[in-house]
C-alpha cells in the first residue's frame, strides 16, 4: 500500500491551473483509519471535480457508505490535462482526494455514467491508476471495476471494461452488493466466485457471465436483468451534510431532491422512463432536511431538484414554508426546473422573493404540430402569457432551450424556433422595465436507448449542420440583445453512436484512449477527426451506424436490460408521435407503462405517489 | 459592531485562493450562526473585508478580515462557535472590536514572509555572507504586465531581514512592502535572493510562510490589532 508522496505532490500543484481540484481537505468530508476499515471504494464521477461534485447521486452514496463503520467511501474524479501530464510525467498514479491513496488500492472501484462523452475519461481513469482496462486482464489484486447511471441502461459499449454493472438506482442496491463483497472478501474465494454470486442480485449485469453471440450481444434473454429502485423515497436515505468545496463547482448550493421521475412523458427523454415512476419526499421531511443541510452545509442556497420542480405536488405548500424558515437568513430559494405556465411563473415569483435569477424554459421545439410528435404539450399562447407574467414581474433575463433534428422535423419548425424567439423578445420589450436579455439555446436531438424515439435515425452530420446554419442565420439575424448557444453536431454523432451502440464500439473507445483521447464533452478537446480515423480503422464508417432507421421488431442491443416500461408502451407512443398523438401525464391517467409492476410497497398514482 | 478577526491559514488550505477563502470564511460564519449584517440592495452580502491577498501555495501565521455585525456578540461565543466550524488549518488567533479607522487593505504596509533557503555555505558564515552580498547586489526584478514590462528595484521596498543560521539552510525572515506604495511578491524573492546571494538555492514557494501583516510607524511594525 502506497501512499502519495505529498511534497512532490505539492510541487505539481504549484503548477497546475484550480489546484483544489486536487486537495481535498474540503468541510464535511469523512476521514476514516485506512488500515483498521475493511471493505474500500473509490467513487468516481468521470470528469472533472467541480463537474463530478456537483452529481447528487454520488453524494447520497457517499454519504450513505460511510455512515457504515466497515466502509470506507472517497473521492475520485478526472483530472484535467495538465494534471494528468503532473501525473505521469512524476510517475504518480492517480489518487483519492480523502486519504491520497492510490485507486487501485481500493476493493470497488465505482464509476457513475452520466454522459457518453464520459466514456473515455473512464478508460483514461483506469489507465491513470495503472489498472489494465479489459475485464479479462484483471486478476483479483486489482479493484472491482463497477458502474452504474443512466448510461448502465445501455452497457454494451463499455462491457468488456466493467466487472459489473448496476441498473437502477445505486443507493437501492450497494449496500447489498458490500455484503456479498464482505462474506466473499471473508471466505476467501476467486474472483469468478465473487462475479457470480454478484450476477445473481436483481439488477445487476456482469457481462464476464455470459457468452457473446455471434452479433456480439449476450446471451440473454430480453429483459432479463431488471432495474432496482427506491419505492420509498421519503424513507430512504438522504445525507445530513454535504461536503462543502472550496473552488466553485457547477451547482455550488444545497441540492433537495423533492421527488424523483417524472410523469410528463415527453418522447425524447430518457430520464423520464429510466426514473420512473414519479416518487415525492413529504413536505415535513423536506423542511427537516433543508434545515440540517443548510446549518450544516453554510450554504446561502437551496435548490429544490427534480425532473420538473413545479410539478411536486405540494410545490405551494414546501415553497411557502421553506421561504418563511429560511429568507430571514437570506438563503435563497431556486426551482432548476420549471414549465412553463402561470402557476409555475407564480411561484418562481413567490420562491425568488430573496434573489431573482435568469429564467429557464424548455419549448424544445417551435411549432405545435412539433411539439405534440414529442409530447411537449404546452399551447404556444399559454407559453407567451407566462414569459409576459415573468417579464412584468420583473424578470430580465431568459433562456429559451430548443432541439434541432427531431423526428418529423421540416423547414417551418425550424423557421419557427426563430420566430418563437423574436416574439418572445418583443414580449419582453414591452413588458419588462429597462433592457431583456434573452439566449436561445439549440440542442441536437439524440436519439436514446429506452425512450419512444430509439427507433429514430440520427441525422446526417451535413444535415444537422445545415439546419444548424439556418437557425443561426435566423435567430442572428433578429434585432435586439438576443444570445444564442449551440451544440456540435459532431459531439452529438459521437453521443449517439456510444447511446445505442453495442461491444464493437469498446475497441474503438481502448483505441481513443490510447492515442490520448479525453475530455470529450469540452469542446476545446473534442475532435471528431480523430473519432473518424479511429472509427474507419476498424472498418467503420460512423454515420452509417446510426442515421438508418431500425425497425420496430428489430433486436436492440439492450433489449437484456429492463427499464420497466414495456416494449409496447414505447412502441405504442412512437406510433402516437407520427400521428401528433398528445399522451397526457401519467399522473392524470395511468398510460400503462408497466413499471407499477414493479413498485411492492406503494402504487404508481394516488397522493403516496 | 465591527469584529477584527485574526486567524492562520496552513498546509490544508494552502491553495485556496482568496475568493475561496473568503467564501470559506463565510460559510463557516453561516454555519456558526453569527449574525452578520447584510449589504443593501439587488443581492446581499455579508458585509466582510479582507486583508491583503496571500499568494496561492503558501501558509500563513497572520491573516485578518474585518466583520460587520447586526447586533453585540461576545468576543468569547463569537470565537468558539466559529472555531467549532472552521475548516482544517484555518484557524482563529485573535478576535478584537474595532472602533474606527482606516480598513485593513488602507492600513497594512508591510508583510513578513519566512523563506528557508537551502545552502551549502558553512553555518558560521551564513550571516557574514549574506550581509556582505546583500548589500552590494542588484536586487532588479523584471514585472511583466501583458505586453509591456518594466524593472522595479526591490531593495527600497526590502524594509529589513532577520536571519537564522543553520545547517544547510539559511532562514529568512524578509520584512517587505505591501499594497499600494509598493509590492513584492514572495515569489519575486526567492527569484532574486539565490541570483544575489550566492551560494544560496530557491525553495519551492509551498516552503515560504507569511509570518505577519503589519503597518509601520516610527520606525516599528504594528500588528492591526
Amino acid at each position: 500500500m502506497e501512499v502519495i508522496n505529498l511534497s512532490k505532490l505539492k510541487n505539481s500543484l504549484i503548477r497546475v491551473k484550480k489546484p483544489t481540484r486536487y486537495t481535498g481537505e474540503e468541510y464535511n468530508i469523512t476521514k476514516k483509519d485506512w488500515e483498521s476499515v475493511d471493505l474500500k471504494i473509490g467513487l468516481i464521477y468521470p470528469d472533472i471535480y467541480e463537474v463530478g461534485m456537483s452529481h447528487l447521486g454520488l453524494k447520497i452514496l457517499y454519504h450513505l457508505l460511510n455512515s457504515q463503520d466497515d466502509i470506507l467511501a472517497e473521492r475520485i474524479y478526472a483530472p484535467w490535462p495538465d494534471m494528468e501530464r503532473e501525473l505521469r510525467e512524476g510517475g504518480m498514479p492517480l489518487f483519492s482526494l480523502e486519504s491520497k491513496r492510490r485507486a487501485r488500492d481500493f476493493d470497488i472501484l465505482g464509476f457513475t455514467l452520466q454522459y457518453e462523452l464520459s466514456y473515455t475519461n473512464l478508460l483514461n481513469i483506469l489507465d491513470l491508476s495503472q489498472i489494465p482496462l479489459y475485464a479479462q486482464d484483471r486478476d483479483k489484486t486489482y479493484p472491482l471495476i463497477m458502474a452504474g447511471g443512466p448510461n448502465a441502461f445501455n452497457p454494451e459499449p463499455l462491457s468488456p471494461f466493467i466487472d459489473l454493472f448496476v441498473i437502477g438506482e445505486g443507493e437501492e442496491v450497494i449496500l447489498e452488493i458490500f455484503q456479498v463483497y464482505r462474506t466473499w472478501k471473508r471466505e476467501g474465494g476467486g474472483r469468478e466466485d465473487l462475479l457470480k454470486e454478484l450476477g445473481e442480485r436483481k439488477g445487476i449485469y456482469v457481462p464476464s457471465l455470459y457468452a457473446v453471440e455471434e452479433d456480439r450481444r449476450p446471451s440473454l434473454s430480453k429483459n432479463s436483468i431488471q432495474k432496482r429502485l427506491v419505492e420509498d423515497l421519503d424513507g430512504a436515505f438522504y445525507p445530513r451534510r454535504f461536503i462543502v468545496p472550496y473552488m466553485d463547482i457547477v451547482h455550488d448550493r444545497v441540492m433537495l431532491e423533492i421527488a424523483r421521475g417524472c410523469g410528463r412523458g415527453c418522447r425524447f427523454c430518457q430520464a423520464g422512463i429510466l426514473y420512473r415512476p414519479v416518487r415525492e419526499r413529504s413536505p415535513e421531511r423536506l423542511q427537516e432536511m433543508a434545515h440540517s443541510l443548510l446549518s450544516s452545509t453554510g450554504y446561502d442556497e437551496i435548490s429544490l431538484t427534480s425532473l420538473s420542480s413545479s410539478d411536486y405536488s405540494q410545490i405551494k405548500k414546501l415553497s411557502t414554508s421553506l421561504m418563511d424558515t429560511f429568507s430571514p437568513l437570506k438563503v435563497g430559494i431556486s426551482l432548476p426546473s420549471m414549465r412553463l405556465d402561470s402557476f409555475s411563473i407564480s411561484l418562481a415569483h413567490q420562491v425568488l422573493r430573496v434573489r431573482k435569477t435568469g429564467l429557464t424554459f424548455a419549448p424544445e421545439a417551435g411549432t405545435q404540430r412539433l411539439r405534440q410528435v414529442i409530447n411537449k404539450g404546452i399551447q404556444e399562447e399559454d407559453l407567451k402569457q407566462s414569459v409576459s407574467s415573468a417579464f412584468s414581474l420583473g424578470w430580465k433575463s431568459l433562456k429559451l432551450y430548443f432541439m434541432i433534428g427531431l423526428p418529423t422535423e421540416v423547414e417551418e419548425d425550424i423557421e419557427a424556433i426563430a420566430r418563437l424567439a423574436q416574439e418572445v423578445y418583443s414580449i419582453g420589450k414591452r413588458e419588462a422595465r429597462g433592457g431583456v436579455r434573452l439566449t436561445v439555446s439549440i440542442a441536437n436531438f439524440v436519439p436514446k436507448a429506452h425512450t419512444p424515439f430509439q427507433w429514430v435515425p440520427f441525422l446526417p452530420i451535413e444535415e444537422l449542420d445545415r439546419r444548424l446554419s439556418y437557425v443561426k442565420d435566423r435567430i442572428h439575424s433578429l434585432k435586439g440583445r438576443i444570445a444564442l448557444n449551440w451544440h456540435d453536431p459532431g459531439m452529438s454523432l459521437v453521443e449517439a453512436i456510444l447511446a445505442r451502440g453495442d461491444r464493437r464500439l469498446a475497441p474503438i473507445l481502448a483505441q481513443i484512449q490510447r492515442e490520448g483521447g479525453r475530455f470529450h464533452g469540452w469542446s476545446e478537446h473534442f475532435q471528431l477527426s480523430h473519432w473518424q480515423k479511429v472509427f474507419r480503422a476498424h472498418g467503420m464508417d460512423m454515420e452509417e451506424q446510426i442515421t438508418r432507421e431500425i425497425p420496430l421488431h428489430g433486436d436492440l442491443p439492450w433489449d437484456f436490460i429492463a427499464s420497466g416500461v414495456s416494449r409496447e408502451f414505447l412502441e405504442g407512443e412512437y406510433r402516437r408521435a407520427l400521428e401528433q398523438e398528445v399522451t397526457p401525464d401519467c399522473r392524470e391517467v395511468c398510460q400503462g407503462c408497466g413499471v407499477s409492476k414493479y413498485l411492492h410497497l406503494f402504487h404508481c398514482r394516488g397522493d403516496i405517489l | 459592531m465591527t469584529l477584527r478577526v485574526c486567524f492562520s491559514k496552513g498546509e490544508r488550505v494552502c491553495f485556496l485562493s482568496h475568493l475561496d477563502l473568503m467564501k470559506a470564511l463565510i460559510r463557516a460564519m453561516r454555519r456558526a450562526s453569527i449574525p452578520f449584517a447584510f449589504s443593501k440592495g439587488y443581492n446581499p452580502r455579508p458585509k466582510i473585508a479582507m486583508g491583503p491577498p496571500l499568494p496561492v501555495g503558501i501558509t500563513s501565521e497572520a491573516e485578518y478580515m474585518d466583520v460587520d455585525l447586526k447586533e453585540e456578540v461576545s468576543i468569547i461565543d463569537f470565537s468558539k462557535a466559529l472555531t467549532r466550524e472552521l475548516p482544517a488549518d484555518l484557524n482563529l488567533k485573535q478576535v478584537t472590536p474595532i472602533v474606527e479607522g482606516p480598513s485593513l487593505m488602507a492600513l497594512l504596509d508591510t508583510a513578513c514572509y519566512h523563506i528557508p533557503f537551502p545552502t551549502q555555505i558553512e553555518r558560521e558564515d551564513q550571516e557574514e555572507r549574506f550581509t556582505k552580498l546583500y548589500a552590494r547586489g542588484d536586487l532588479q526584478v523584471l514585472r511583466r504586465k501583458k505586453k509591456k514590462s518594466k524593472t522595479v528595484d526591490l531593495r527600497p521596498l526590502i524594509k529589513r531581514f532577520e536571519l537564522t543560521p543553520l545547517e544547510k539552510v539559511l532562514e529568512v525572515k524578509m520584512y517587505v512592502s505591501i499594497g499600494n506604495s509598493g509590492n513584492v511578491r514572495p515569489q519575486e524573492l526567492l527569484e532574486i535572493m539565490p541570483k544575489v546571494i550566492h551560494g544560496l538555492k530557491r525553495p519551492s514557494l509551498t516552503e515560504v510562510k507569511r509570518v505577519g501583516l503589519y503597518y509601520e510607524k516610527e520606525g516599528s511594525f504594528l500588528t492591526p490589532v
